[in-house]
């Protein structure tokens, strides 16, 4: 290869050199051909086949937005239809059958046994209301109750507690007869030793142990 | 990129194709199409130095609807020329980097073809092109815009942005590489005929 002249090779003019001739002859096939610019890609004029696929693509939305609305429409009409229809829908008469809810409609049982109704009614010979007239509760049976035991509430009850007396409450307590009084004399009797003050609960009395002596005590 | 560091500076003396951006940028498509010749051959040339022949073919078009679209981002028209530059070389970059197709392989990944397909499967003119595109961007874009688009040095520095010295530098060292790259392809030819 010769010696290309610069001057060719920037310019283009001047005396040409074989070798950058001979390239731009070969290369120049390649150079760019303008063709028709298409400023608007989205424009389908020109490819029927792009137009029907955007046609396509356009309506179809359309399409699914219109069966919406009528979807829509229907069940609004729907709606409206069941509205009116429970509106204008004459009252039904009540049921032979009892409502399950309300537990006055149930037959009672005749095993089951209201002890607070029953006695109420033959007491007062009628029905009571809860409210205004309370049943008498029923003395329960079987059950004792310690004489020791005071009512806290029984200031405040219309009937006044009556207290019995300690020297009295201990002349009644049973005293088993094989307890022996140690310092009893004789088989008569004897008062029982004069209890404390009354000012003293009686929850604060105390079963002496014979084993211990009253070293005060007259023999 | 080495290119795009050596802008042309501003000068005092207008060019022609100001007033033609400014009119493509209040929307005259004519003057886009005028653009469109003036500079079509830059951005081919361009998207050749990266991309096989008809990818570069089908990205012109892309290029220019793309500048079209973003015309009013363009803010100095005399930016006009490095502005569309940067367009192509962007559109190269994001061909290579999509999925490999057939023809859309970056001529760096295509196998070299052997001596028994030259002249079956690549022509001559292909052959030179991937000799060129061998060659480093700043050189090769000279060379295609001089060599296969036809553009003196002074037209490629106006139509590229580069200044025009520096366009000149490389347009020589790159004709000089290319020469050695010749020179050395057919010492090897004529070393497998011996």
């Amino acid at each position: 290869m010769s010696e290309i002249p610069d001057e060719y090779l920037w310019t283009g003019e001047g005396p040409p050199s074989a070798d950058v001739v001979a390239l731009e002859a070969e290369l120049g096939r390649l150079s760019w051909r303008p063709r028709a610019l298409k400023l608007h890609a989205d424009s389908a004029a020109a490819d029927p086949a792009h137009a029907a696929a955007r046609v396509v693509a356009i309506e179809a939305p359309r399409r699914s937005s219109r069966r919406s609305a009528t979807w829509i429409a229907g069940v609004v009409a729907a709606a409206a239809v069941l509205m009116v229809a429970v509106w204008l829908r004459p009252p039904t008469a009540p049921s032979a059958a009892p409502d399950p809810v309300d537990p006055t409609s149930r037959p009672i049982s005749p095993d089951l046994k209201d002890p607070f109704a029953r006695q109420a009614l033959d007491q007062q010979g009628g029905l009571t209301t809860p409210i205004t007239d309370p049943p008498q509760q029923p003395p329960a049976a079987g059950r004792e109750v310690s004489p020791d035991l005071e009512d806290p509430f029984a200031g405040s009850s219309s009937t006044p507690n009556q207290r019995v007396p300690p020297d009295r409450r201990n002349r009644e307590r049973r005293v088993s007869p094989d307890l022996k009084d140690p310092f009893k004399s004789g088989d008569q009797p004897r008062d029982p030793p004069k209890s404390r003050p009354s000012h003293e609960p009686p929850q604060a009395k105390k079963q002496v142990s014979p084993d211990l002596k009253d070293p005060f005590a007259n023999n | 990129m080495a290119i795009a560091t050596a802008p042309m500076p501003v000068t005092e003396r207008r060019p022609a194709w100001v007033a033609v951006v400014e009119s493509a940028k209040h929307g005259d498509e004519a003057a886009f199409e005028r653009l469109y010749v003036e500079f079509g051959s830059m951005v081919h040339g361009l998207l050749l130095a990266r991309v096989d022949r008809a990818s570069a073919d089908d990205l012109t078009q892309e290029v220019f609807l793309r500048a079209w679209q973003r015309l009013a981002n363009l803010h100095d028209p005399i930016a006009w020329p490095a502005w569309l530059a940067t367009i192509a070389r962007n559109a190269a970059v994001d061909q290579l980097r999509r999925a490999p197709q057939p023809g859309t392989l970056p001529p760096e990944a295509q196998l070299p073809a052997t001596r028994s397909d030259d002249a079956g499967i690549r022509s001559e003119a292909e052959q030179l092109l991937q000799i060129i595109r061998e060659l480093p961007h700043a050189h090769a874009e000279p060379l295609i815009l001089r060599l296969v688009e036809g553009l003196s040095g002074p037209e490629i520095a106006q139509r590229t942005g580069l200044r025009p010295a520096y366009v000149r530098v490389n347009l020589h060292r790159g004709m000089k590489l290319l020469r050695a790259r010749l020179h050395g392809r057919v010492n090897d030819n004529e070393g497998v005929g011996t």
